[in-house]
């Protein structure tokens, strides 16, 4: 699904970018490719969305990224229109 | 070479490099004492922010470069910086990372290794990391990176002294080793290959570092695409390039560009691994706690909407004392003082009539200005700024534009100008566009006057519900238009934004009085000068006409005006406007406020013979109707972007879009003034 | 019904505290309103000029901040079952409560300070500074600013 639409503070993995060149460059120096996983921090139903990068490691995803969230601070807005064109899928249940 | 050009070539070079909201500036002013010049960068309209500082008796140069994720070609800042390191050659490349996001900045710093600048780091906010409960081994870092780390706390002065020790060091020896990351066996290779072809043009290898030339080619670099052209060998070069993207592409089965991309960002995170510890763990930080409720659905636009109010009523209520100290000033001392000189008649009336009554009516309204740019400047540095954006994404989205479209048309309440350029921070191209041509209908406080004093002399009961109408009938004509302009002209997707959302600061009074004073800087330097020489050329061409000199009297004598050449060019205007009953003194005004829209008041005080701000209104209840006054204000609202804000159109979007703003603003408002006309008279609001 | 249950389920004295204030600002800011409405498109009918002895300017922006204060207090009671939601909804609220309290307080002091300067043109203003000072936004920011410092040092204490 689009992360535009994924629910609140769940953890989600990003299966692929839809994007050009530029923004897809854009999206991967932030630390946002395929496989990583990413926390949605907070979501206005299908709209733009705050997200928190996680790392990439698919093992133990739920301790470790209670540790790292918490001290990570990537915090990242995402627009609408971008939020569309990353499809996530997702990884265990928070909150 | 004489001493003093000598000196100059000789002179070191410290560039500050760093993503955005990392405490770039603050460490700037902390090296150069808040000595800064700020220009543009050539051929730009990017500022560029250089200063001073003392290393070994010697003045160095500290350039302060855009705020940058990346080295890549694909933003303008990022270019900007990319090409100011390779051209301008700093001695010493600062750059500062963000302790609490670690992995985020060091994608810029190991690109900086990858081009072979030499690079101080320096670790700021480590309290802010510390907070957040880790600790970075600083010993570790250095090692990894092979250069000098300085843990600093920017803004409480941490950490200066050793980086400026460690910059004092760099300047005189340089000791960065190469960074070489491996990116796999295959491009290793291929990387060889384009490296040895680059060795047979030694200009090019001595000007570039060559392993960051066979990188940034094989990730299709346009920029260096170019310089390489350049190149005697370019064809040979360039032939490798192909085939070696070929090889790749077929090998890795995927986009060269992003693999490399990814590489370093894994570097990155690796490095942050090894030195990042959690010490502590911490549920949620303030910023975060806050944030639920600024972010929420349903609070979120009322606290918008409340924040806006509170930044109006600081803006004008607060600031009413100095507004009427600097009005009595001008008006009533100096004026009186000059009038009652011994000067010839000329002359005073020049003064008075000319330069004292028309600045005067403009730096009135300079405490209003000042005050709602510290507002701005206070939520910017807070933080809240992102946190808008975002609220207000979606419903931007609706208008076919993104959230960070928000920042430029709060800013535009200000002042169109910085507006304008503040919209380069949107990056889809479509968007940047329509914004910035959207922004002039945004009403900026130089029109502000116009609305002031018209509804002082019409609406005085209802004069607040006038103004906020005026302001939401900018806002409606900017929505309408951008709609307009986003489904017609600029058609395409919008992008979206990625914002990074730094966490709530306490804004320092330091920082907020700086960047206001850069922006008040730029409206006192329109009022300095566009406007003394247009309020001037107004005086002038009041008390002369077609007959020659008319001489002073003009402007307390209506006839003898009438034949001056404001007179001859408001007459030859007047039969356009009709329907809209406005005099040519009125119509005159307008003439000139096309150089700045503050001078359609004084250009309406000298015309009607007012001696300040408090008898103008009096004067225009003789010539207009309140309907009339209010289509005027209107047509001020709309008509034409001032002089300035056509000048920072042009810069930013061109010639061409520049043009079409002037040319749809004037329709727009003539047309609206028409319809306020034909709505108001069959309700019979004569 | 929801929220007689919420409230018989956990309630705190804070809790209540803060929904009553958040109650009153609301009922202030739909008064300031309906003064406002009044004013602009029936400007011959009668304004609620006070209510014991508070003044109701008839203000529209200040009617939204206080009713966006009175939303975030009240609703606050929402999410009494989450700590950190709760503290975040009261302290933006009464933060905003505070903020136009403050703001008020300025204004009033810039009117002084203009109507001293206003004599210098020979003008004398007069100004009502008991109006200026009994509004809603100015009485109820005080309580606001309780709140405030209490959920600020709340945060503090465990973090």
């Amino acid at each position: 699904m689009p992360l535009s639409f994924a629910p609140e503070g769940h953890l989600v993995r990003v299966v692929c970018i839809r994007a050009g060149r530029g923004l897809s460059r854009r999206l991967i120096e932030m630390g946002i490719a395929p496989g990583k996983v990413l926390r949605v921090v907070r979501t206005l139903g299908a709209g733009p969305v705050i997200i928190e990068v996680c790392g990439d490691k698919s093992k133990s995803v739920s301790d470790r990224c209670n540790l790292c969230c918490a001290s990570c601070g990537n915090r990242i807005v995402i627009g609408f229109g971008t939020a569309m064109k990353i499809l996530v899928e997702e990884v265990a249940r928070r909150e | 070479m004489s001493e003093l050009s000598k000196a100059k070539h000789n002179r070191i070079k410290i560039a500050l490099a760093g993503t955005p909201n990392v405490g770039k500036s603050v460490i700037f002013n902390n090296l150069t004492g808040g000595r800064a010049w700020v220009g543009n960068w050539p051929g730009t309209t990017v500022e560029k922010k250089v200063g001073k500082m003392r290393i070994d008796r010697q003045d160095a140069e500290v350039i302060d470069l855009p705020g940058i994720y990346s080295l890549t070609a694909y933003s303008l800042d990022e270019l900007i910086a990319r090409n100011a390191i390779i051209e301008e050659k700093p001695d010493v490349v600062v750059n500062i990372l963000n302790a609490s996001n670690i992995e985020r900045s060091l994608y810029l710093t190991i690109s900086l290794l990858e081009m072979g600048a030499n690079v101080v780091v320096a670790l700021n906010m480590i309290d802010i990391a510390r907070e957040r409960g880790y600790e970075i081994d600083v010993r570790k870092l250095r090692e990894l990176l092979g250069v000098p780390v300085v843990p600093t706390i920017a803004i409480k002065g941490v950490g200066i002294d050793e980086l400026k020790e460690e910059i004092k060091k760099a300047c005189r020896g340089r000791k960065t080793p190469e960074l070489i990351i491996n990116y796999g066996d295959e491009v290793e290779r291929e990387i060889e290959k384009i490296i040895s072809v680059l060795e047979k043009d030694p200009a090019l290898i001595k000007k570039y570092n060559k392993r960051w030339l066979a990188i940034k080619l094989l990730e299709k670099d346009e920029d260096v695409i170019e310089r390489v052209r350049k190149s005697q060998v370019a064809s040979m070069i360039l032939k490798q390039v192909e085939k070696s993207i070929k090889t790749l592409e077929e090998a890795l089965g995927r986009d060269i560009e992003e693999y490399i991309a990814e590489k370093r960002y894994e570097y990155a995170f690796r490095i942050s691994n090894e030195c990042v510890k959690v010490v502590r763990e911490v549920p949620q930080t303030p910023s975060d706690i806050i944030d639920f409720a600024i972010t929420h659905k349903v609070f979120g636009i009322p606290i918008i909407l409340s924040i806006l109010y509170m930044a109006f009523k600081f803006a004008f209520d607060v600031a009413t004392p100095l507004v009427d100290l600097i009005d009595w000033f001008f008006a009533a001392f100096l004026y009186d003082i000059v009038k009652s000189s011994t000067l010839p008649e000329v002359v005073k009336s020049f003064l008075a009539d000319g330069v004292i009554t028309g600045i005067g009516s403009i730096l009135v309204f300079l405490p209003n200005i000042v005050f709602l740019f510290i507002f701005i400047s206070l939520l910017e540095d807070l933080g809240y700024m992102a946190r808008a954006a975002f609220i207000i994404d979606k419903i931007m989205h609706r208008l076919g534009l993104t959230g960070k479209s928000i920042i430029p048309l709060i800013i535009g309440i200000g002042c169109n100008v910085p507006a304008i350029i503040a919209t380069r921070a949107i990056e889809d191209e479509n968007d940047r566009n329509v914004t910035a041509l959207v922004n002039p209908l945004v009403s900026c406080s130089a029109r502000l006057p116009v609305y002031l004093v018209i509804a002082a002399a019409f609406f005085v009961a209802y004069r607040g519900v006038v103004v906020l109408s005026m302001y939401l009938l900018g806002m409606l004509l900017a929505i309408m238009m951008a709609l307009l302009l986003r489904k017609c002209v600029f058609r395409g997707p919008s992008t979206g934004f990625i914002m990074e959302l730094p966490p709530y600061m306490t804004p320092l009074p330091k920082n907020v009085l700086i960047k206001t004073w850069e922006r008040t800087k730029r409206f006192l330097f329109k009022a300095g000068t566009v406007i003394l020489l247009a309020t001037v050329l107004v005086w002038a061409l009041s008390v002369t006409g077609p007959s020659g000199y008319i001489g002073t009297e003009a402007l307390e004598d209506p006839t003898l005006l009438e034949k001056s050449w404001v007179g001859v060019i408001g007459k030859t205007m007047q039969p356009l406007f009709y329907p809209m009953g406005w005099d040519w003194r009125a119509i005159a005004a307008l003439f000139f406020g096309f150089m700045a829209k503050e001078i359609v008041v004084s250009t309406m005080a000298v015309l009607y013979g007012a001696a300040g701000e408090e008898e103008l209104p009096k004067m225009l209840s003789m010539a207009f109707t309140p309907l009339s006054a209010y289509a005027y204000m209107a047509f001020v609202l709309i008509y034409v972007p001032c002089l300035a804000t056509l000048a920072a159109l042009r810069g930013e979007l061109g010639l061409k879009y520049a043009i079409l703003a002037l040319i749809y603003e004037i329709l727009l408002a003539y047309l609206v003034a028409l319809a306020i006309i034909c709505i108001g008279i069959p309700l019979g609001l004569k | 019904m929801k929220v007689v249950v919420i409230m018989r389920r956990s309630a705190p004295l804070m809790h209540i505290a803060v929904c009553a204030l958040g109650a009153i600002y609301l009922i202030f800011a739909s008064l300031m309103l309906y003064n406002w409405i009044i004013t602009v498109f029936f400007p011959t009918a009668k304004l609620l000029y006070s209510i014991c002895g508070v003044f109701i300017p008839p203000d529209p922006g200040s009617a939204v901040v206080l009713a966006t204060t009175g939303m975030l207090l009240a609703g606050s009671v929402y999410y009494h079952y989450d700590r950190y939601k709760f503290i975040s909804c009261v302290l933006v609220g009464s933060l905003l409560g505070s903020a136009i309290l403050v703001l008020q307080l300025l204004t009033v002091i810039a009117n002084a300070i203009d109507a001293q300067i206003l004599m210098l043109y020979g003008e004398i203003v007069e100004y009502g500074l008991k109006e200026e000072i009994m509004r809603p936004d100015v009485l109820l920011g005080i309580p606001s600013a309780i709140v405030l410092y209490n959920s600020v040092r709340e945060l503090r204490k465990q973090w």
